[in-house]
């Protein structure tokens, strides 16, 4: 799934977070993540909508989650086609 | 990023450094109930349009800021939150402010670089303390307020040189503060900054005297003194009034009510002769 663009999850039951995350994602909706981390080679620098409600990171881990997406690049309207 | 949604996490305890993020546009974390602090690097995200921490509880201040294309700002129902951030420089995209539940007293003087700002919503706060500037913000038409444990002027002693030459009218034409605890000192202080008012909504207050004054109010049309216990005493009528409401004003005398109504009379008297 690498080249998967929206990922988008509003319900589930999961026990424990992903291991790996595609780095081509633009949208990731994760309503109730569950895990206190990102996958640690997740490093999407096209992600352009982040959507996490209800997940149970602390400060620190969210560091990381900004920092991953520090390099973002400016994404065109193209993102708004795809809604 | 463009959007970044951390709404209901509930572990949050810090806004980290958000500067990496310049293309943000929407930041959202509401109802995250463990915030307390929030990195300075948010006032700066010139892109931002949508901030939102509505519903954090714990969130005490807010940093400062200087969102030049932001349209919108959601502070309600932070309980614990004193103070409105100060505003670095002007910001001319939001036209509306609504702030209800917070602990906010007093608006910063810097609220005057919301250059655009139309209506401002307060409700449910403590002692609301206004910057006197206020009413220097040409656009801002509509001031509402209820629920307020008072109403304080700031930056009053510095202003009152100025206003002795002439008192500077705001244009704001809806001036609503139902049940803001004012007292008769209300109308002494600040009052005549509202002197251009069309639509005035004093119900449920704890003043005891309409003052003479409220005859200079030349464009006021709607009065509404509903639910003022103390009201004994209504010492003048505006020009253009249409529609006075004053219902279960207990302390209003026979007397004071029959001298409101003689300059009713007087004044369908003085329309009818011109």
């Amino acid at each position: 799934m690498r080249n998967l663009k929206i990922l988008i999850i509003k319900s589930g039951n999961f026990s424990k977070g992903p291991k790996y995350l595609p780095n081509s994602l633009r949208v990731l909706e994760w309503w109730r993540y569950p895990s206190h981390d990102l996958p640690s080679d997740f490093l999407s620098k096209k992600l352009a909508m982040c959507k996490l409600p209800q997940s149970c990171f602390t400060s620190p881990e969210l560091v990381g989650l900004l920092k991953a997406s520090l390099t973002s690049s400016f994404l065109s309207c193209e993102l708004m086609n795809l809604h | 990023m463009r959007f970044l949604n951390l709404d209901k996490s509930k572990c949050l305890r810090h806004i980290p450094d958000v500067s990496g993020l310049p293309n943000l546009e929407k930041l959202s974390f509401q109802h995250c109930k463990n915030l307390t602090t929030i990195h300075n690097s948010i006032g700066f995200l010139h892109k931002l349009k949508i901030l939102s921490a509505f519903g954090c509880t714990k969130l005490v201040s807010f940093p400062p800021i200087k969102l030049t294309a932001l349209e919108k700002l959601n502070l309600s129902r932070c309980y614990s939150l004193e103070s409105f951030p100060e505003i670095l420089g002007k910001m001319e995209n939001i036209r509306a402010i609504q702030l209800e539940y917070t602990a906010i007293k007093e608006l910063p003087s810097s609220f005057q670089n919301l250059t655009q700002l139309q209506e401002l919503q307060l409700s449910n706060c403590g002692v609301v303390q206004l910057p006197s500037n206020i009413v220097m913000m040409s656009e801002l038409t509509d001031l509402i307020g209820w629920k307020w444990k008072g109403w304080q002027w700031l930056n009053q002693e510095k202003d009152e040189e100025k206003e002795a030459s002439s008192v500077i009218s705001s244009n704001v034409e809806c001036l609503w503060a139902s049940e803001c605890n004012l007292c008769d000192d209300f109308f002494s202080i600040g009052f005549m900054r509202f002197a251009h008012v069309k639509d005035l909504d004093l119900s449920k207050n704890n003043f005891r005297i309409l003052p003479e004054c409220i005859r200079e109010f030349q464009f006021l049309r709607k009065l509404n003194v509903n639910d003022c216990k103390l009201l004994q005493e209504i010492r003048g009528i505006p020009p253009s009034l249409k529609h006075f409401l004053a219902t279960n004003c207990k302390s209003l005398t026979s007397l004071s009510t029959n001298m409101f109504l003689n300059q009713v009379w007087f004044c369908l008297l003085l329309m009818y002769l011109i």
